[in-house]
Formats: C-alpha cells, sequence, structure tokens
C-alpha cells in the first residue's frame, strides 16, 4: 500500500438537481436510483481535476442501503398484476442492486472494476474504503464513490407505523466522492488516510430511525439527521471547509447502535 | 493490453485453508465435487417447498433442509438463542457452507473469538425484499404485521454471519449480480493483503426466488430443458441456488496455527464493459480487461484450466471465449469447462463455488468435462472441453471468472497446493 489517495470531489445531491441534456436521453427509461447515480457522478466529476486516463484505470464503487427497492416493489407489482413471465424486462434488470454502477460506468466511461455494496450501516463508508484500497494499491488511478438512497413507499409506511406516526426524516439523495492518487492532481481538499467500519448487532428498527447516531469531529459533537445518508453528508460538507494546514490529521468519528465508523483525513 | 503487479496488494501470499459448498448436487463440497464428477444432475421443476409456478422452466434447487448438521453444531456454540425460521434461506445456505470451510481450516467457535475476521459475501436475490403476502396486503392498504420488514432488515448475508457466529472484524456484501461471489473473494484477498483482518470467510450465497425466475424468463434468458454451455443447441441457462465459501488467512499466519494449505488465490482482476444493462460486450472488453489485470498479479505460470462463467445463453458463451482466445495466450491448451450444467447458474453464489471446483479439480489433477455439452458451438475462438472429455490437468494454476448483468466481469487466479 504505497500510493496516497486525495479527495478531489465531494458533494450531496437530491432529485432536484438537473439532467444535463446529454444524459436525458440516456436516462430516459432509468429509476430514480440510477439517475441519481449517473447525475451525482457527472456532477461530482465536473468539478475534479480533469485527468487524461485510461477507461480502464477508472473505477466506480456505490454503497446502498436500500438499492433499488422501488423498482424491485414494481417488478413484483408486475409479477402480481400480470402474470408469470410477464415482468417487465426492463423493470426487472433496473431492479438489480448493480444497475446503476453498469449505467455509470457505460455513461461515464469508467471501465476498472463497477463494485456495488449494500449494508443498512454505512453503505458509502464500505464503498469508499473499497475505493481507498483500490486507488492506494494503484488498481485504478481514479474513483468515483457514490452512496444513493431512494427508499420507497413500503418502507415509508413500515417506519410511520413502527414509529408512532412520525414523519419520514430521510429523502432521496446522494453523496458523490471522487478519489484520485495523490500526487497525480492538486487537490484542494483532504487526503483520505482511512476508513474503518465495525458493525454490532442491534435491533433492526434502529437501522431505520438511527435515533442514537452522533459524529464527532474536533471535540464536537453533531446529531446528524435520521436518515442513511445524513451522517456522510456531513462528512462532505466537513471535507469541503477543512481549511488546508489546519492539522496534520483529522478523525471524524461516528456511532450509533448498529456500530462505529471512524474516517481518519489529512489536510 | 499488459498489466503490472500493482504495487505490493498481492505479495503476501493468500492461503486458502477451507472450502465449504452446498447446492443441488450435493451438501458439502466434498459431496458436490464427488457429484460433479459422476455427472450426477438435479435438475427439475421448482419444488412446492420454494414457490409455486405455471412456467416450465427447471432449476437446480438445493434440498429442502439446508442448513447442515455440522452447521447446528457450530451455531449452538456461537450462537445458543438461533431459530432456524428468524433468518432467511439465502443466510442458511451461507451459514452451511461456512461451518464447512471453517471445519476443513481447524477453527471452532473459540478461535473465532479470539481473530479479526472479516466477511465478504455476494449475493443477488438475498438482498431484496420479496415478501409478496405482505406486499399485496400493503397495496390493499391493510396495515400489514410488520415482521417481514425486520425480517428484512435483518437480512444482510455478511453481518448475520458475524452475528451468529460470534465474530467481528470488516463485513460487506457485494452485490455485483453474477460476479459477486467471485467479487468478494477478491475483496477478501485485498483485506488480507493489507492487513484488516487476520481470517476472511468469503464467497457467495443465494436463494431461489420467484421473482428472479420470472424475470429470467421475461429475459427469454432461460431454458426449458437442462441448460448446455457452450452447446451449438444452447438454449439459456436454469437458475440455481447455493453457496460456496472460502476461509483464506494469510500464509504465514496459517502456517504459524498450524493450518493445512490447500491453496492460494494468485489473482484477482475485475472491470466493467461499460455497454449495455443486461448483454455482455460481444468481444468481451470488460472480462478482458479482467483477464489481464488478474494475469498481471499471477506472474508467468501457465494457466491449465478455466472454470468459466458458461451460463448457456447464446451472448454469454460467445462473449466469454472471444475474450479468452484473445487476452488468455494458453487458451487453446488449457482446460476450459463450464459446472453450470451441474449448479445452474446460482447468480450471487456461483462464483464462490465454482472457485471451489477450479481449486478441487487443481488438487486432483483431473477436471470433469462440461456437464451438458455433448455437441460444441464451432463458432468459438477457442475449444471449451465436451461432457466426455475430462481431462488430467499437469499444472497448478486455474482462473474462474464471472460475467454478470451490467456489464461486470471478474477473474480470480487460484493455486492449488503441492
Amino acid at each position: 500500500m504505497t500510493n496516497q489517495v486525495a479527495v478531489t470531489s465531494a458533494l450531496r445531491l437530491t432529485m432536484d438537481h438537473a439532467v444535463v441534456p446529454q444524459l436525458a436521453r440516456e436516462l430516459r427509461r432509468a429509476d430514480d436510483f440510477i439517475r441519481l447515480a449517473v447525475v451525482g457522478g457527472y456532477n461530482a466529476l465536473a468539478v475534479a481535476p480533469v485527468r487524461e486516463l485510461a477507461p480502464e484505470s477508472r473505477g466506480v464503487f456505490i454503497g446502498t442501503a436500500f438499492g433499488p427497492l422501488e423498482t424491485n416493489f414494481q417488478s413484483l407489482g408486475s409479477l402480481i398484476n400480470d402474470g408469470e413471465g410477464q415482468i417487465s424486462p426492463t423493470l426487472f434488470s433496473h431492479s438489480v442492486y448493480n444497475a446503476a454502477a453498469g449505467y455509470v460506468a457505460r455513461l461515464l466511461d469508467f471501465r476498472g472494476p463497477a463494485l456495488t455494496v449494500t449494508d443498512y450501516g454505512w453503505p458509502f463508508l464500505l464503498a469508499l474504503e473499497e475505493a481507498r484500497l483500490a486507488v492506494a494499491s494503484g488498481r485504478v488511478e481514479r474513483a468515483l464513490v457514490l452512496g444513493v438512497e431512494v427508499y420507497s413507499e413500503l418502507l415509508a409506511d413500515a417506519y410511520c407505523r413502527s414509529f408512532a406516526g412520525r414523519e419520514v426524516p430521510w429523502h432521496k439523495g446522494a453523496v458523490v466522492w471522487v478519489l484520485d492518487r495523490a500526487g497525480a492532481v492538486a487537490s484542494r481538499l483532504a487526503r483520505l488516510e482511512s476508513v474503518t467500519v465495525s458493525g454490532s448487532p442491534c435491533a433492526t428498527g434502529d437501522y431505520l430511525t438511527r435515533e442514537a447516531e452522533r459524529c464527532r469531529y474536533a471535540g464536537r459533537e453533531l446529531t446528524p439527521d435520521r436518515h442513511t445518508l445524513a451522517a456522510v453528508e456531513s462528512l462532505s460538507d466537513l471535507v469541503n471547509i477543512l481549511p488546508p494546514g489546519s492539522a496534520d490529521e483529522v478523525s471524524w468519528e461516528c456511532s450509533a447502535s448498529f456500530g462505529k465508523a471512524v474516517v481518519r483525513l489529512a489536510v | 493490453m499488459t498489466y503490472q503487479n500493482p504495487l505490493d496488494i498481492s505479495s503476501p501470499q493468500i492461503a486458502i485453508t477451507g472450502l465449504g459448498a452446498i447446492a443441488a448436487g450435493g451438501s458439502s463440497a466434498v459431496e458436490l465435487w464427488r457429484n460433479l464428477a459422476a455427472g450426477v444432475v438435479r435438475c427439475g421443476p421448482v419444488p412446492e417447498y420454494l414457490f409455486r409456478t405455471i412456467l416450465n422452466f427447471p432449476v437446480f434447487a438445493a434440498p429442502q433442509n439446508c442448513l447442515s448438521e455440522r452447521a447446528r453444531a457450530l451455531l449452538a456454540e456461537t450462537c445458543p438463542e438461533f431459530r432456524a425460521e428468524s433468518v432467511s434461506r439465502t443466510i442458511l445456505l451461507a451459514v452451511t457452507a461456512a461451518a464447512e470451510a471453517l471445519d476443513q481450516a481447524g477453527i471452532g467457535a473459540t478461535g473465532l473469538r479470539q481473530l479479526r475476521v472479516g466477511i465478504a459475501l455476494g449475493t443477488t436475490v438475498g438482498c431484496t425484499f420479496h415478501n409478496e403476502e405482505y406486499y399485496i396486503a400493503w397495496r390493499d392498504n391493510l396495515a400489514p404485521d410488520l415482521a417481514p420488514v425486520h425480517y428484512y432488515l435483518g437480512g444482510n448475508v455478511a453481518a448475520a454471519l458475524h452475528r451468529l457466529l460470534g465474530t467481528s472484524g470488516p463485513a460487506l456484501v457485494v452485490t455485483n449480480a453474477c460476479a459477486s461471489g467471485t467479487d468478494a473473494i477478491g475483496i477478501g484477498r485485498n483485506w488480507l493483503a493489507a492487513g484488516q483482518c487476520d481470517l476472511v470467510i468469503a464467497g457467495g450465497a443465494d436463494e431461489l426466488s420467484r421473482v428472479a425466475y420470472n424475470g429470467f424468463a421475461s429475459l427469454m434468458l432461460a431454458d426449458t430443458v437442462a441448460c448446455r454451455p457452450f452447446s451449438h443447441d444452447r438454449q439459456g441457462l436454469n437458475l440455481g441456488e447455493g453457496a460456496g465459501v472460502l476461509v483464506m488467512e494469510r500464509q504465514d499466519s496459517a502456517v504459524t496455527r498450524g493450518g493445512k494449505i490447500l491453496g492460494r488465490v494468485r489473482g484477482y482482476g475485475s472491470a466493467a464493459d461499460a455497454h449495455h444493462p443486461t448483454a455482455p460486450h460481444p468481444e468481451g472488453r470488460g472480462l478482458k480487461t479482467a483477464l489481464a489485470q488478474a494475469l498481471g498479479e499471477a506472474g508467468s505460470e501457465q494457466i491449465v484450466l478455466v472454470n468459466a462463467h458458461g451460463t448457456g445463453t447464446k451472448a454469454n458463451d460467445q462473449a466469454e471465449t472471444a475474450a479468452l482466445a484473445s487476452a488468455l495466450p494458453e487458451a487453446n491448451a488449457a482446460a476450459i469447462v463450464s459446472t453450470k450444467g451441474f449448479t445452474g447458474h446460482t447468480l450471487g453464489a456461483a462464483g464462490g463455488l465454482e472457485a471451489i471446483f477450479t481449486l478441487l479439480a487443481l488438487r486432483d489433477g483431473f477436471t470433469p468435462g462440461t456437464v451438458g455439452c455433448s455437441e460444441l458451438d464451432q463458432g468459438f475462438a477457442v475449444r471449451p472441453l465436451l461432457q466426455s472429455e475430462g481431462r488430467s490437468l499437469s499444472g497448478r494454476l486455474g482462473l474462474s471468472q464471472s460475467l454478470a448483468f451490467g456489464g461486470g466481469n471478474a477473474v480470480l487466479i487460484l493455486e492449488a497446493a503441492s
């Protein structure tokens, strides 16, 4: 492990982000999960340093808790309504978790690894660590890392019925980072030193409420909003405001009933 | 395209010390290997214990009771409160395979608690919500009991294995469709090389589901009789279910604790076609890249066996053979086989099962031919083995490769211990 890894873009987005015309046609059949991934990737790359790289040296890493759950239910609905053997081929192929990675790879021409991982705790951080290892080892020069969540109406109903009619705290959204081999680019953002995620057994409802989730940075504690991407949204914000040279190393920690995560950054 | 060994990621030797599997053809790796060599094929109608269907696409179903006695005994020590009905069939399949692999590695409940254990498992069906009764009731505004939602939230197969085995360490579920199991093993290899854990349980597990069964039917990728990979008259795949799991350690650690080395992971490559949502690139573009990466790590020793993805679909078998002819210099000399005529396409489990078959063939110096293939498609650029052409192997290195929906490709290069 010899390469240092630079964060060269870190942003969050919602469904309000416009789809650029050159992608609109390609995304006309895409569901929200795929759309967020492609639009998020496009926007993150637009603000990352320009690099002339072979497509094979660029990799996509997606982490998600719930994946294309709504499309999954539409497939199920199609099976129930239309009968056996009649599921829409497009719906079925888009209900597979890695459909978004395939779209990103094709539309943004990333021909290195295209990895999708799933976890109910901090899926973006798991994808981020795999991306960091890939850049650090030299397997890729650039990694596009996405956390994408679109949830579903069924999940929202389960949340509201489980927790006494509370409003659903989540929104469709994505967190997107670009990692590059440090030294190959000039980045105004931090270097990514390590990502450690350890899980703990918990009540399954904790993955929805995330009530005990807390983030800590430089002696300050933050209670993120109660949804899967909230903590890493705050981490993305932090990466964007860390002043260069402010400290040798920054440790961002997040704890919850389902585990603990530590991200070490150097600025 | 030439790839250098990327820095030191593969420098520490990563040893395989345990193998575990379950599929239609048997409830252990030992039984599966014996039945594969004997040409036993357990392909038939969807059993009622899985789901009812009016379609006539046969499947390769694992036994109804898929939790082995060995797994029950291990769980009695690691998770005494365990109830089989509280977890998914995918998790039961994974636990059965993991228990066999750990047993072979000589690691019991006490040993597990003393180690940092990484768990990387691939799945497709195992991460989705497919409870039809709940969905229908919810759609009809009937406020169904929420138990299936909590069952789904407890269904992450890697987290579940940590919980059931009482272990701690990295956990990851790979959802790269049909390449998931192969990628999971590659990721586990990387964790060990990076020193992130002491031992890895890696592979894949998947159960048969009505949605996937109907989805492949609607894509017109399923055959109505037992599949015939690489055959001139192949008509598609048969779905299957199962699990295939490796226990891996750094070789120096395994030797120190007295573990028996079964083989090594010598190379791993993973690359996207960036071509089409469901169809592979016709020349196997991403597979060629993944092959080049894995071969670059493995060095110059000759590959004598290729366990191909070999689903039996027109497009897969064509793309895969084209990529092998282009990217594997010894493709014409190597024994190229598919084992999907024995297991069916087990989706997220396929990479785990096929890595095990690769290693066992290299160990025994013999590979069975391609089950179901009696007459080759003459349009291929390489020549896979017919079912009747089992072959002796004179080297120790083989590769196992997977191609996936979405254009993912993954390759492992495995070495049998001498």
